[in-house]
């Protein structure tokens, strides 16, 4: 007979099981691949159509320089983490390989024209209309890539 | 004349003073996600809370004693032990994620990072609760919260789409998005309404500010006029959200993105507004909040409490609100991000509203204390109505957050 405190231990360690160890012992999936690889194209999308609306703003002279520069920093800290992200998952399959082979030149994308919309501001604001349209692209290329896979 | 200008003034400063971080950072990223489709639970949230700070300010002003000093007196020692270990710690989580929120407004105004602000904000916080009377604190970040305002002139002035925006407002969750998110935020903003701090701040405040059954009538104006008015300050932040993020399926994440649709409505004037009102109303919040650590552990352990006599008489209700204040910090300083923390803060405010609501509830139906003002039926309907849909609240806010791994 399992007595109180032994039916506590053993709920503690389900519990801990499922939310430490079953993580790691348990392989990854397509799915699961799937899902991470939407959720980081899905982080993206929001940096880089955030940093295109700040961008517009700026050239129009709506904004204030350290707004603007908050604004840079928490974009590229939440496209280190989509990457970060993605890049810890494992690979299961050759399914995953393909959605791997869009995700990861996409976010890279993303970081690449996010920082080269930051130069341009500080350079020549009047250039500022090329990043729009290129980070505008490079958004709707992730918004393609979250409707195949969502 | 007077008692008008007292009136207004009450009306104003709880209006500036009803948005706070939860309310921001709930209000712009369900309104991105999900457009206007859970304005309702915005005005749900907004009677809910009319109706119980109704109650716990009419107990103040009735009894004389803030609610928690009854509830144990009524419950006993242990109902009152979990509501408030229930309470302080989700309090604690707010006051964490309110100096936060300072510190990403002064990132946003000076491009010095927000971790660095954080010990100076806590510090500030600290500083004015211990030093600026009760009803100077109160009034002057309320109607510096004011200047939230901006998001509703905003609205207008951007390019919104009325006919798009009206018809969200009787739909269900969007084509991008499932049932399960859509009630998390759902209870996400039914908690940022009814965050259980302004019960607390409320009552005891009354009792700060010597109510009396002659101040009946203010607060029933400030609550039934400067609430609801401060739900139309969030959902000015839901509907300006809805107009600049949702067609672009850009979720919202930062306080940055929060403000941008004023920065492209109002241009850079409008941006120092809206940074300015984040600043007061987290600001403002953060007092509130760490007051109400402290109102709530004085209260239940029954030491002298409050701003209105000389901190040496109250130096352990002082020291719980430092302590709560270096606490709240020390949880920032972990990097914990301070929206993340916001939208938890929400989550587990959800599981503790009966904590909060019920014994509410059941001082204000006690004539010992209230005498010809307890609840009327009509009262007692309302009141318990919400505490089932808060009870089906806290039972669904943990599966939810599980099943959408926290709104993903």
């Amino acid at each position: 007979m399992i007595g109180r405190p032994g039916w506590i231990a053993l709920s503690g360690a389900v519990v801990a099981f499922a939310a430490f160890v079953a993580p790691v012992v348990i392989p990854t999936s397509f799915d699961d691949y799937r899902k991470t690889a939407v959720q980081a194209a899905q982080d993206a999308l929001g940096q880089v159509r955030t940093v295109a609306l700040v961008v517009e703003a700026a050239r129009d002279g709506r904004t204030l320089k350290p707004y603007v520069s908050q604004v840079f920093w928490q974009s590229r800290e939440a496209l280190g983490t989509a990457q970060k992200e993605m890049a810890a998952e494992e690979v299961p399959d050759a399914r995953a390989k393909s959605v791997e082979a869009q995700i990861v030149p996409l976010l890279a994308a993303s970081i690449r024209q996010v920082n080269a919309a930051e130069i341009t501001l500080d350079d020549d604001v009047t250039a500022a209309g090329t990043a729009v349209r290129e980070l505008t692209d490079l958004g709707d290329q992730l918004a393609v890539f979250v409707g195949r896979y969502r | 004349m007077k008692r008008l200008f007292a009136i207004t003034l009450g009306i104003l400063t709880a209006i500036g003073g009803f948005v706070d971080i939860g309310d921001l950072v709930a209000n712009s990223e369900a309104g991105a996600r999900f457009g206007l489709r859970l304005a309702w639970v915005v005005v749900v949230g907004v009677v809910g809370i009319c109706v119980y700070a109704e109650m716990a300010s009419r107990v103040a002003a009735v009894s004389r004693r803030p609610v928690f000093d009854l509830i144990r007196e009524r419950l006993g020692a242990r109902i009152a032990l979990a509501n408030l270990v229930g309470s302080y710690l989700i309090t604690l989580l707010t006051l964490g994620a309110e100096i936060g929120g300072v510190a990403l407004a002064l990132h946003l105004a000076s491009s010095v990072h927000y971790l660095l602000w954080v010990p100076l904000a806590a510090a500030a916080v600290w500083v004015v609760l211990w030093r600026v009377k009760f009803e100077n604190l109160e009034r002057f970040f309320g109607l510096l919260g004011l200047t939230l305002v901006v998001f509703v002139v905003a609205l207008f002035t951007l390019n919104t789409d009325w006919a798009r925006l009206g018809s969200e407002l009787t739909s269900g969750p969007p084509d991008t998005e499932n049932w399960a998110t859509y009630g998390y935020f759902a209870i996400a903003l039914f908690a940022a309404a009814m965050t259980p701090y302004e019960v607390f701040f409320l009552s005891s405040g009354g009792v700060e500010e010597n109510w009396t059954r002659k101040d009946l009538v203010t607060a029933r104006v400030n609550v039934f006029v400067g609430f609801p008015l401060g739900g139309l300050l969030s959902l000015g932040v839901m509907a300006c959200a809805a107009v600049v993020f949702e067609p672009l399926s850009v979720s919202v994440d930062s306080i940055g993105q929060t403000t941008l649709p004023v920065a492209m409505a109002l241009g850079k004037v409008g941006l120092a507004i809206v940074i300015i009102g984040v600043f007061a109303a987290t600001f403002g919040a953060a007092l509130e909040t760490g007051l109400s650590n402290g109102y709530t552990i004085a209260q239940y352990f029954g030491w002298e409490w409050g701003k209105r006599v000389a901190p040496r008489q109250a130096a352990r209700f002082h020291t719980v609100v430092l302590t709560s204040v270096v606490l709240g910090a020390a949880l920032l300083l972990t990097t914990v991000d301070p929206v993340e923390l916001t939208e938890y803060s929400l989550v587990f405010s959800a599981v503790v509203l009966p904590l909060t609501y019920l014994p509410i509830l059941i001082v204000a139906n006690d004539r010992d204390y209230l005498g010809d003002q307890v609840n009327g039926p009509i009262r007692n309907l309302l009141g318990v109505t919400y505490l089932v849909v808060i009870l089906i609240v806290a039972i669904a806010a943990i599966p939810l957050m599980i099943i959408t791994g926290a709104g993903q």
